[in-house]
């Protein structure tokens, strides 16, 4: 046996041991699924656990193994009652995608995963900064693992409480979700939406409830082609280059006289053009079509009628 | 699998003894001591050390470190071998059912992207001192097809960070990119980027650095680590570095709002059921310039600035521009 599976043999023994005291009576089929080898490796690991134990090497300081039933149980083992400690890499590594997940999950599911990421960090004794934005309390929140179940499941449908920035306000759907995928650094959920029949792109920060419902898609054509669009030609001053990073713009130009940048954006929702607009202070201007720009000025005139 | 004859005995058998006996003994044991007590040790003295010092390096190989101290704490002319408990063993986390869940998500999250690091073994050990039952947390680890980018540098840096050591990489901005040699001394992050705050070597100024420029990064043996001066105020940095914050500003709603609005839902207050009515008016406290200006524009006609009035001014004139614009 070469040293590298000698060695693979015993981090799995050393994992084994106190896994089966903290589970007695687990079944040789499920256990041999958990360690990722057949039910034959893990029959002969544990005739190996077997004949050891501590110094004297009598029925009293061997570990005691049975499975006869199927059913595995080990005793006077005490020695090896917790796991090892996981190494700085495997804790980092961990640290690096549970920090990303809390980026991109529903944000009651950001809490649940900070105090995961609290606890990974004071095992590798790491001081961690602590983001002022997020939630801390830790909520229990599962949103993204019960959506992905249910697209597993491929037989549900979600009832799904939604944040839009477009609209800025809460939406309450019914969909069937499809899909999750991972787009400019967000997550988004792809789902058909029962309430207006068409295919519907949700942030995955800004899910704030689902419910799984029994349920059929029903009416409507299942396969809706993608919702109308237009290309809107857009102007972009130096102070807004991050529109560009951010969204990207199609057929770019710059206008080296006056220091702008010209160039098209596929929109979906008008409205949600109008917010990017004003949120960007000044910084775009849409150029054509005249009814988007319209638009925009109707939706600046409204809001500067607040405040008069 | 071959059944040996006599009594050889497997090298794994002779590993785990050598590990049990290395972790409950309550002093350090004499080589002498394990040669005569752990099965598999035989042949000349000179082929019995070789093999134990074989199996010394593959136990630290795997993490199982294994300590050489004097056997009597008051004279150290005699050594032994010994595993410390508190080094070897997972302390307790007390993981909740849906912490365990995440981590497991986690691990498919590394398994799906290039990250070159396993962490199932560290799974299996995580979840193993846990009271919850582990088949039902790793079934979330399967069939999960998450590919999210991940950034490695922050791996690097925050074991530079831990062990006080230099680093070395390339950095670009948008005008160039060179190699840079710094002494890290913390991570911040702000509106959704990671920075490294660090000590350059080449003029020995605090500078940031954000995480997503950095390339090529690697630990930097050549140089010490360098403190920052005693004068440094983190705090105080960060509040420069993160612009111009308003105290108080005062809103009020034209509509409904969401709890969730970004506006709104700013960490301090948990989210619950309840919208905001119209006609509320609510004080938000500590909260970046641009970004509050950016929220309320982004939030039109639902949300109107009442004090300060500089605040409400700009907007004003903003407005004035975008309608300008665009008639």
């Amino acid at each position: 046996m070469s040293a590298k599976s000698s060695n693979a043999r015993l981090s799995r023994l050393l994992k084994l041991i106190p896994f089966l005291q903290k589970n007695s009576g687990a079944s040789v089929e499920k256990t041999a699924q958990l360690f990722g080898i057949s039910e034959k490796e893990l029959i002969s690991d544990l005739n190996l656990i077997w004949l050891c134990g501590l110094p004297g090497y009598s029925h009293l300081e061997l570990i005691d193994v049975s499975y006869d039933s199927g059913f595995i149980s080990i005793a006077n083992a005490e020695t090896l009652e917790r796991p090892m400690r996981i190494s700085f890499q495997e804790g980092a590594a961990l640290l690096l995608a549970i920090t990303k997940l809390s980026e991109v999950t529903p944000h009651t599911d950001s809490g649940t995963l900070l105090s995961l990421r609290n606890k990974i960090a004071s095992l590798l004794a790491l001081d961690l900064p602590q983001n002022s934005e997020m939630p801390l309390e830790d909520q229990g929140s599962l949103i993204l693992p019960e959506i992905q179940s249910v697209i597993e499941s491929s037989g549900s449908l979600l009832d799904i409480e939604y944040f839009s920035a477009t609209l800025n306000e809460n939406l309450s759907l019914r969909i069937k979700p499809m899909e999750i995928q991972s787009r400019n650094g967000f997550l988004y959920l792809i789902g058909y939406s029962l309430s207006d029949h068409r295919h519907r792109f949700f942030r995955m920060d800004r899910v704030l409830k689902v419910e799984s419902v029994d349920g059929e898609v029903t009416g409507g054509s299942r396969d809706i082609n993608g919702p109308e669009s237009a290309i809107v030609s857009i102007e972009v001053d130096e102070k807004g280059a991050w529109f560009m990073q951010k969204w990207g713009l199609d057929s770019l130009k710059r206008d080296p006289h006056r220091n702008v940048f010209t160039g098209s954006v596929t929109v979906y929702d008008p409205r949600w053009l109008e917010r990017a607009v004003l949120a960007s202070g000044g910084t775009l201007r849409v150029l054509t079509p005249d009814s988007h720009r319209a638009q925009v000025a109707l939706a600046a005139t409204r809001t500067l009628q607040k405040y008069r | 699998m071959l059944i040996m004859a006599g009594d050889r005995v497997d090298k794994t058998e002779r590993l785990l003894n050598l590990t049990l006996a290395l972790i409950a003994t309550r002093r350090p044991l004499r080589k002498s001591e394990i040669f005569e007590t752990i099965p598999g040790y035989s042949g000349s003295p000179e082929s019995m050390e070789r093999m134990f010092e074989r199996d010394k390096d593959e136990l630290r190989e795997m993490g199982v470190s294994v300590q050489v101290l004097p056997i009597d704490p008051l004279f150290d002319d005699e050594i032994g071998y010994q595993v410390i408990s508190q080094d070897y063993f997972m302390p307790d986390l007390n993981l909740t059912r849906e912490e365990s869940i995440w981590l497991a998500i986690a691990t498919a999250v590394l398994n799906e992207s290039s990250s070159s690091i396993n962490t199932n073994g560290a799974l299996q050990n995580l979840l193993s001192g846990n009271e919850i039952p582990i088949e039902e947390i790793l079934d979330y680890s399967h069939s999960w097809n998450l590919q999210l980018p991940l950034n490695d540098s922050l791996m690097t840096i925050w074991q530079a960070l831990k062990e006080r050591s230099s680093l070395a990489f390339n950095y670009s901005t948008s005008t160039n990119q060179r190699m840079r040699r710094v002494s890290p001394h913390s991570l911040t992050s702000r509106n959704g980027y990671w920075y490294l705050i660090a000590i350059d070597h080449e003029d020995l100024k605090i500078k940031t650095f954000r995480i997503d420029r950095i390339s090529e990064i690697e630990p930097d043996r050549k140089v010490p680590f360098t403190e920052p001066p005693e004068s440094f105020d983190l705090s105080s940095f960060l509040r420069s570095f993160s612009g111009e914050r308003i105290r108080e500003v005062k809103i009020k709603l034209h509509r409904e709002i969401s709890p969730m609005h970004p506006l709104v839902a700013r960490g301090s207050h948990s989210i619950s059921d309840y919208t905001l009515p119209v006609g509320s008016e609510l004080v938000l406290q500590n909260i970046d310039r641009n970004e509050l200006l950016d929220q309320i524009l982004w939030a039109g006609d639902a949300v109107e600035v009442l004090e300060p009035t500089d605040i409400r001014d700009e907007i004003i004139s903003l407005l004035e521009k975008i309608i300008e614009q665009h008639l």
